[in-house]
This record gives structure tokens, sequence and C-alpha cells, in this order.
């Protein structure tokens, strides 16, 4: 047996990092101002007070336990800006605080901070928000109703889950993102472009978003769901591209990312399909996080002169 | 530690090798029952009164039990000790004794009994064992009582059954279910690790 | 192992079991009727809980549903209890389910559950339970389960509320096909 515990691999030294930051928040722009052209101007407040929170929490952790200051990488950012992304666009203010500081306080900076953490850290506050404020958390605005009481409507998953009495939007209407759901989750169209982007950039690579889409696809339509529905709804695009792919939370080999996005693919359809909510994309990622280690211990090339066990 | 009664004994259950904190051992009952006070000091208490009874009883006899047969013997002890536990709770605290439920009598597979019975008072005299019983029990009581005091004033607003936080106050419900047992005991865990090493280890 | 050996380790075994067994009878002994007191009392306050003017209570039995038949001072039946046990999240719940004249529910209370501490455990809280008063089985429904349905669910404890809804919800439908 191999006893021996290894951290989480640092990909990049911190030169590049700050480069690989701003790679990714320049391609969220487009989604950003999507989900402001649809679910109005109070998003904008969702998404600063998600990042300074996280900022902040950040600047507090590393103070307390008298770190070096390192909040001008910008991984805070990206965490606030993801985090703000995965809730829904009238969830209240001092949610969205609580948010910022789990995902940075609790999931990332107590487990190591950058490149240390095991879970998603934008994922696992979503998670618990979840659990702890569900009323809030499910409540979903009709998009283009700019009123800060927005009339409520159901997000397409969960109308065709429990088969209620609403209209599904268009095809069209949910690949441009007109549909109710998160903030940053809804516009395929915008999120697509800033992942061609990250692709360009080789900040990430196709591995894990084409098997996780993929593997949705494959099982919706041997079970008579629309497969074009399934990947344009939820956050399965969002999850795919910006979350399932983060360095840190996901395995190292090309093997072992295509291993994981169908695992992810699996689980998500698995809850959409049979689980109590009607998403599963969060939870199908921060499950498969649990797994990085084990995947990447069983795709990693054995090291030259090592034993085989 | 060959003293006759040896004080260190006691303190060292209560923080030091706190059974939850540092032996981390019977955590299944701290996990379940620590969502209101009111049921962590009646677990805490119950638990105190076993450890403590089953010490003693089993440093008592450890010189007339031949060891192949110790591990049922033990059991025994145990069970005795957690059913009267059981009777005692149904007869004078019948409210305690509905909401500890299945964990009381799960008491006798709780690993830091029978680990403080195998790992200590099968090898020590009577009174440091009565010690060590009481001051694990106690350790266990305090810490989940902590445990209890942050989920139940966290997730529910309440100390006590005592709203304390205004009804204004939505509640962070995580902490009463499950996971919130699970970060609360990490987190509790880190911080003695902090307060004992001050940091200085690195991953 | 040796014969000696396997003689000393049955004697101690035995010895320790009968001391433990007499030591547990004797505690049985004297906890019993305190327990059973208790167990009465209870039983009694809660039935009081739910018919305050009742003054007598009768086992009776119709096609093979047990309830208690509620008297008042002039000896007239007021009312029915009925025990309903239904499978909850950490095992069977029951309830006593009281069933005034015109059939409608008067009261709702748990006898015992084993719901977890803080979440499901809340469907003993009155908030959750007075939703039942005066409802007829269509209305017997989670909000969230059906479009009639009128009780509110407990956060994070649906399974509990949901087992509790369908118990009394199967109850009242045993009550009219069987005794009226």
């Amino acid at each position: 047996m191999n006893n021996k515990i290894y951290c989480s691999p640092h990909i990049h030294g911190s030169e590049t990092t700050g480069k690989i930051m701003f790679y990714v928040i320049f391609s969220l722009i487009p989604a950003l101002f999507g989900s402001i052209y649809f679910f109005g101007f109070y998003v904008v407040k969702v998404i600063l007070i998600s990042i300074i929170s996280s900022v902040l929490s950040e600047l507090l952790f590393q103070i307390l336990m008298k770190k070096e200051i390192r909040i001008y990488d910008g991984s805070a950012i990206i965490t606030g800006i993801l985090l703000a992304f995965v809730l829904p666009p009238r969830i209240p203010l001092w949610i969205v605080a609580i948010g910022g500081f789990l995902a940075i306080f609790l999931v990332k900076e107590l487990f190591g901070g950058l490149g240390f953490n095991i879970f998603n850290p934008a994922l696992t506050a979503r998670a618990i928000l979840l659990a702890s404020y569900p009323v809030e958390m499910t409540k979903f605005t009709k998009p283009l109703d700019y009123s800060i009481d927005a009339i409520t409507s159901a997000t397409p998953l969960f109308i065709m889950k429990e088969k209620i009495n609403e209209q599904l939007p268009s095809l069209w209407q949910m690949f441009i993102g007109n549909r109710s759901g998160c903030i940053g989750e809804t516009s395929v169209l915008l999120l697509l472009l800033g992942a061609i982007f990250l692709l360009l950039k080789r900040v990430i690579t196709w591995h894990i978003p084409v098997s996780y889409i993929l593997t949705v696809a494959i099982f919706s339509l041997f079970t008579n769901e629309n497969p074009a529905y399934q990947i344009t709804s939820g956050g399965l695009i969002l999850g795919a591209f910006f979350m399932a792919t983060d360095y840190v939370t996901s395995p190292i080999t090309k093997k072992g990312k295509i291993i994981f996005g169908i695992g992810c693919g699996i689980i998500t359809f698995l809850i959409r399909r049979w689980g109590g909510y009607p998403e599963g994309v969060c939870y199908s990622i921060l499950f498969m996080n649990t797994l990085v280690p084990l995947i990447n211990k069983y795709t990693l090339p054995k090291k030259f002169g090592s034993k085989n066990e | 530690m060959k003293k006759l009664i040896d004080f260190k004994v006691f303190l060292k259950g209560i923080w030091k090798e706190n059974p939850i904190l540092f032996i981390m051992l019977g955590l299944c009952p701290v996990l379940a029952v620590s969502s209101s006070v009111k049921d962590a000091l009646g677990m805490g208490i119950a638990v105190i009164f076993v450890l403590t009874g089953s010490n003693f009883v089993i440093s008592s006899i450890k010189k007339i039990v031949p060891s192949y047969v110790r591990i049922p013997v033990y059991i025994v002890v145990i069970a005795t000790f957690v059913t009267i536990t059981d009777y005692t709770l149904a007869a004078f605290s019948p409210q305690i004794h509905r909401n500890l439920g299945v964990y009381l009598p799960l008491i006798v597979v709780n690993c830091i009994i029978l680990g403080r019975a195998e790992g200590f008072a099968s090898k020590n005299n009577i009174l440091n064992s009565i010690l060590d019983g009481l001051g694990m029990g106690i350790g266990f009581s305090l810490i989940i009582f902590v445990i209890a005091s942050i989920r139940e004033i966290i997730g529910n607003g309440t100390f006590l059954s005592r709203s304390i936080l205004g009804v204004s106050y939505n509640p962070f419900l995580i902490m009463i279910m499950p996971p919130g047992a699970f970060l609360v005991i990490g987190l509790l865990i880190a911080l003695k690790q902090r307060i004992e090493k001050g940091g200085k280890e690195k991953c | 192992m040796n014969k000696k050996e396997i003689f000393t380790g049955i004697a101690v075994i035995t010895f320790i079991c009968g001391l433990s067994g007499y030591l547990l009878a004797q505690v049985y002994k004297t906890t019993k009727p305190k327990i059973e007191a208790i167990k009465r009392i209870e039983e009694e306050k809660l039935n009081k809980e739910i018919f305050p003017e009742a003054v007598k209570f009768e086992e009776k039995e119709i096609n093979g549903i047990k309830y208690l038949s509620v008297l008042n001072s002039n000896n007239e039946e007021i009312g029915k209890i009925f025990e309903v046990k239904t499978l909850g999240y950490g095992g069977y719940i029951y309830l006593k389910v009281g069933i005034d004249k015109e059939n409608k529910i008067k009261k709702v209370k748990i006898k015992e559950h084993n719901e977890t501490p803080g979440l499901g455990a809340k469907i003993t809280q009155d908030s959750f339970l007075n939703q039942f008063i005066g409802k007829t089985k269509e209305n017997i429904y989670l909000k969230k389960d059906k479009s009639n349905g009128r009780i509110d669910a407990i956060t994070g404890a649906t399974v509990s509320s949901r087992a509790i809804v369908d118990g009394i919800r199967k109850l009242l439908e045993d009550i009219g096909e069987k005794i009226n």
C-alpha cells in the first residue's frame, strides 16, 4: 500500500496566475452583461457584493492567520463572480455576503488557500446556501422584468421535471438566455463566447466540458428527454466550462479529465431525472471533486523506476 | 503512571486528549444529538455515567478476567450501565429520553467507551480509571455542549429552546442538519490544532 | 488453549452476565412502575389535549378499526381518537388523531417518533400540527405535492411532513369506507 499523501499540485507559478485569472474574468464579461440585460440592475449589486465579500473574506483570513496577503491575484474576484452567477436574480444581498464568506473562508482558505481546496468554492457556497435558505434560493424571477419584486417564474428544468402547467421557453430563447434561472447561467450564447475565448487561449481544454455535455445528451436521448433542452437548461453550460474545469479541483491528465466529465454527466442526469432537486450540476461537480485524488492516482503515468504495487 | 491518584489523568481527557477533538472516537452520537443543547447535555451526562461506571468496574475486575474473553466481558459491563441509564432516564426524564431516541442504547457500541476500557481501565488502578472516565466524560460533554450551542444558536436562533436571536432571524439551517455537525467539529479540531501548534506546521 | 483456560473463561463470562442480569432485573423492577405511570399520564394528557372537555375515554372497535370513544359529562360521545402509525424518516411515527362528530379533524398530536432532532422532530410543534384542524381528506396533501394541498411542509423535513400527511389522509379514507 502506498500511504503517501499528495498535496494538490500547483499547476502554475505565481507569475502566470494573474494572467490566467485575467483571462477567466474577461471571458465571464459577456455573460455578465447578458445577465444585467435579462434580470436588471439588481444583479450588478449581487455581483458587486459577492466580489467584495469574497475579497474581504480572503483579506480577513490572511490577516488573522498572519499569512502573506494575496488578494491581488484575482482568484477571489473570480470566485465572487462565479458565486453570483449561480444565485437567483433577486437573492437578498445579505445571503450573497454570507455566500462569499463561506466560499473563501470555509471552502478555500481553511483548506490551505489557492491550490489546496478540495471543492469548488463557489459551488460549495451555493450548496450550503441552498440547504440553509431553501425558500430564498429557489425563488426565480421572470426574465426582462426589471422591478425589484419581479414576477416569479419556474425554471425550465422545474417545468419539465414537475410537469407543471407553464409554457416552456422556445429553444431560441433558451439559447440566448431569455428564460428564468440563476443570474449567470441562462445565456448559452454568451457563455459559449467566453468559453471559446478560454479554449483559444488554452486556459481550459475541451476534455471536461465536451465529455460532460455529451454524457448528459446521450443519456437524455435514451430516456426520451429532449437533449437540446437538457443541455441549454439549468447550469450545465456554465458548470461544464467554468466550474468543472477549475484547475485545482479537476484531474490533471486528459484521460482523467474525460472520466471526470463523464462522471459529472451521469450524476447530473441521475439527479435531474430521479433526484429530489430539479438541477444536479452543482452537486455532480462537487461529488466528482471528491474523486479527483483517486482519478489522479489511477491516471497519472507511473514514475520511472517506481515499483508496481 | 504508577501513582495511586494522578490528576493529570483527569485533566488530559478535558483538553489535551479530548475524546472528540483528539481521539476522535464516538463521533456518531456527537453528530446526531448535537443539534439541540438540551439533548447534548442529556447525552453528555449519560456518557459521563456510563464511562465512569464501566471504567470503575472493568478496572476492578481486570485481574480475574482472562484476556481472551475480555472483549465480551467489557461489552456486557458497558451494556449493563447503558441499560441502567436508559431505564433511569425513561423513568425520571422522559422528555430527554425521547429526544435521545436510539442514540442512548447506541452508547453501548460507542467506541470511546470500549476504547477507554481497553486502552486505560484494563491497565490502571481503580482510582485512576474513575478519574479517566470522569475526565473523558466531562471532556466529551463540554465539547458536545459547545458544538450544540453553536449549532442551535446559528441554525435555529435558540439556546436551550429559548429564542435568543429574535423572530426576524433567518436561521442558517445547515447548522442543524448533519453537515452542520461535521462543519463545526472540523472547525473546532482545526482550532485546537491551531492553539496547540500555533500554526507552525506546514502541509 | 487448555481445558482450564476454557473453563475459567466460561465461568467468568457466566458470572459477569449473571450479575449484570440480576442488577438489570432490579433496576427494571424499580423503574417499571414509574415508566408505566409516566406513559399512562402522558397518554391521558395527550387525550385531554385533544378533547379538553372529555370526561371519559372508552376503547371501542368498528370493522377492525380500534379507537377511543370520547365521552362528555352526560355520557354522550363527542368524538373519537384514532391512533395512526406511519413510516417517517427515522422509523415509525405514532400519531393520535381526534375526530369530532362531523368527521372533521379536531386535533392531531404526536405520540412517539424517532425523527432527526432539530429537523424532523419539529413535527411535534403546534405550528405544523394545527394546520390539520378542520381539514377534510381532499386538502390533506402537502402544498408542494398537489395543487389542492393545504399543508405546509416543515423546511428541510419533507419526508417526515409527508409521512404524517399521508398517514392522516389514509385514516380519513379508512373512516369514510368502514365506519360511516
